[in-house]
């Protein structure tokens, strides 16, 4: 665990008794592990053991699979589509977020008075809820009455229309593209808290040599973001891996799974298809997925500290 | 110099401006939509209503039933939040200043509920809550989403009660203070920050949950706000655009005004919950 935990900051006192001791845990963590063991811990723990054996969600009787379920996985077309979809988001979670958050986070400090209300309007996409922003993009690209195709007629692109959700080609970019409205603006927030700390001294000297924008930004103003850039970046792939809502309410994983990624074809498969032990198998995939993101964050946030 | 300098202020505004606009347009879409007839939008989606029809909120309230919704949502949202915060702080206190053995190895096994995502736990959880007899009820939603809220509480509480200085502790206790009182007389008082910011988030994460909802809740009486927007979606109202986008915009404007309200927790939250 990446979190240091200063022993010094702890009570040097030592209870006496171990009943004293035991009623401290009973009293401090108790109600704490006792939602978190049987609501968490224990159905994890399952998951991993259910990834081993075959089950269909109804009969009383796990048959041993051994690792079948993982070979399985990789033996699957659809887990492949869904695998590299999880790749698309996150690639495009990683340019497109950071690339507006970045140019309009450099503007909105620049730009004096309105600051505030700038960047609330940007960040607030982050607090909807998928569900509508699910809805609301759904409408976007409908086919029929969607704002988008009539744009694409009335700039002479008519040929271009379509039901953008229900083209396999089309399905997943559509759905990247609004599940990052709602993460542009953290990251132009996030960028803007860097901006703030900024060398000034340095910005400045570097305008009294001389220097253009375009140098200035890409000389001084990226690399002091270093930081930034890395929790973002850390941030945009375990988003991209564990991104279900959204798709669920769009898609579905369709057209004909085009569109589903891990999370959505382990809910398929755990819920739909009967499937437990392999839905399992998927979830442990995706939680080692996660799970070295996750550990990538802690480590790349340990030098602040 | 300042002739040019103020040209780059107006360029840049408007450029944020354009920006803005286009960030709210797909809100701003489906809030004029609340207001027209189903055929008028299918007639003309992007301009405004010919005639407002406010009635279709109230509609939504009703027939839509999401006057229910918000009081499922907040029935579930409020109990969440308690039991998190109080919850939360405790183990904190145990694991920082309780004084007692262990607690690195405990922390550890709480941070586990950071890394693994949702989808990791949510089939035996949904087995679990069946064989306690807590499938399709609130209280079996509550303590799954307290249970996951957890983790990050714990996070959070526990950074701050790093910084508090010992001596304020050791001075309590000398004054002979228990460790109760020293949680909720001294520690606490001074918490409201953090706190804060957690309730915020928590109540954020259990007003959007989606996922648990899904699998926990099958009667149509105890759906939340989130459900009950995504079966309006997918129901029997599949084409009627003008209650699902009337439910959207009433479901939106709170959380909304909440958000604006309560600005400076909700960025601090959500950027300290990045890690999860």
């Amino acid at each position: 665990m990446a979190i240091p935990n200063p022993t010094a900051s702890r009570s040097s006192r030592r209870p006496r008794f171990t009943l004293a001791i035991a009623g401290k845990y009973l009293l401090f963590l108790g109600p704490a592990a006792a939602l978190y063991l049987p609501f968490v811990l224990r159905p994890l723990i399952e998951t991993f053991y259910l990834s081993l054996h075959q089950w269909n969600g109804v009969s009383p009787d796990w048959t041993f699979f051994g690792l079948d379920n993982f070979v399985r996985a990789f033996s699957d077309r659809i887990f492949w589509t869904a695998l590299f979809n999880n790749f698309l988001w996150v690639v495009a979670s990683f340019i497109l977020p950071m690339g507006f958050g970045l140019v309009l986070a450099v503007m909105i400090s620049n730009v004096g008075r309105g600051q505030k209300i700038y960047s609330g309007i940007f960040f607030m996409p982050v607090v909807l809820n998928l569900i509508i922003v699910a809805l609301v993009w759904g409408l976007i690209y409908n086919p029929l009455i969607g704002p988008l195709n009539r744009f694409l007629k009335v700039i002479g692109l008519g040929a271009y229309a379509k039901g953008w959700l229900g083209d396999s080609l089309t399905a997943t970019p559509a759905i990247i593209f609004a599940g990052n409205w709602t993460f542009f603006g953290f990251c132009t927030v996030i960028f803007l808290q860097g901006l703030r700390t900024m060398n000034v001294e340095q910005l400045e000297a570097a305008t009294l040599d001389g220097a253009n924008a375009v140098r200035k930004f890409f000389h001084i103003v990226v690399p002091s973001l270093a930081d930034q850039v890395r929790l973002i970046a850390v941030l945009s792939v375990i988003g991209s891996f564990k991104v279900f809502d959204i798709v669920y309410v769009m898609t579905k994983g369709g057209p004909n799974h085009a569109s589903e990624v891990i999370a959505t074809y382990m809910y398929w498969q755990s819920f739909m298809n009967g499937s437990l032990g392999y839905g399992a198998a998927l979830a442990v995939l995706l939680t080692v997925f996660v799970a070295s993101a996750s550990c990538l964050l802690m480590m790349s946030r340990e030098p602040k500290r | 110099m300042m002739a040019q300098r103020k040209r780059n202020t107006i360029l840049l505004h408007g450029f944020l401006i354009a920006g803005a606009l286009l960030t709210l347009f797909p809100l701003g879409l489906i809030g004029l939509m609340a207001f027209k007839s189903n055929p008028e939008i299918f007639a003309n989606p992007v301009g405004l209503p010919s005639v407002w029809r406010f009635n279709q909120l109230g509609e939504a309230w009703v027939n839509g039933r999401f006057g229910q919704y918000y009081t499922n949502s907040l029935l579930v949202a409020a109990p969440v939040i308690a039991l998190v915060v109080v919850f939360s702080s405790l183990a904190a206190y145990g694991i920082v200043f309780a004084g007692l053995p262990g607690t690195t190895a405990i922390l550890g096994l709480f941070m586990i509920g950071l890394i693994v995502p949702l989808q990791a736990i949510i089939v035996p959880l949904f087995h679990n809550l069946n064989g306690f007899g807590l499938l399709n009820s609130r209280l079996g939603l509550i303590l799954s989403q307290a249970a996951i809220g957890l983790p990050f509480g714990i996070f959070l509480m526990r950074s701050f009660f790093l910084g508090i200085p010992k001596e304020l502790i050791e001075a309590a206790r000398i004054d002979g203070a228990g460790d109760l009182t020293i949680l909720m007389r001294v520690i606490m008082p001074i918490a409201a920050a953090p706190t804060l910011t957690l309730a915020t988030l928590q109540f954020m994460f259990s007003w959007n949950d989606f996922l648990l909802p899904l699998i926990i809740i099958q009667d149509p009486a105890l759906r939340t706000v989130t459900l009950g927007l995504f079966y309006l979606q997918g129901g029997t109202y599949t084409l009627n655009y003008a209650l699902i986008s009337a439910g959207v915009l009433i479901t939106a404007v709170p959380i909304m005004i909440v958000f604006f309200a309560l600005q400076r927790q909700f960025i601090a939250g959500v950027t300290a919950g990045a890690v999860k």
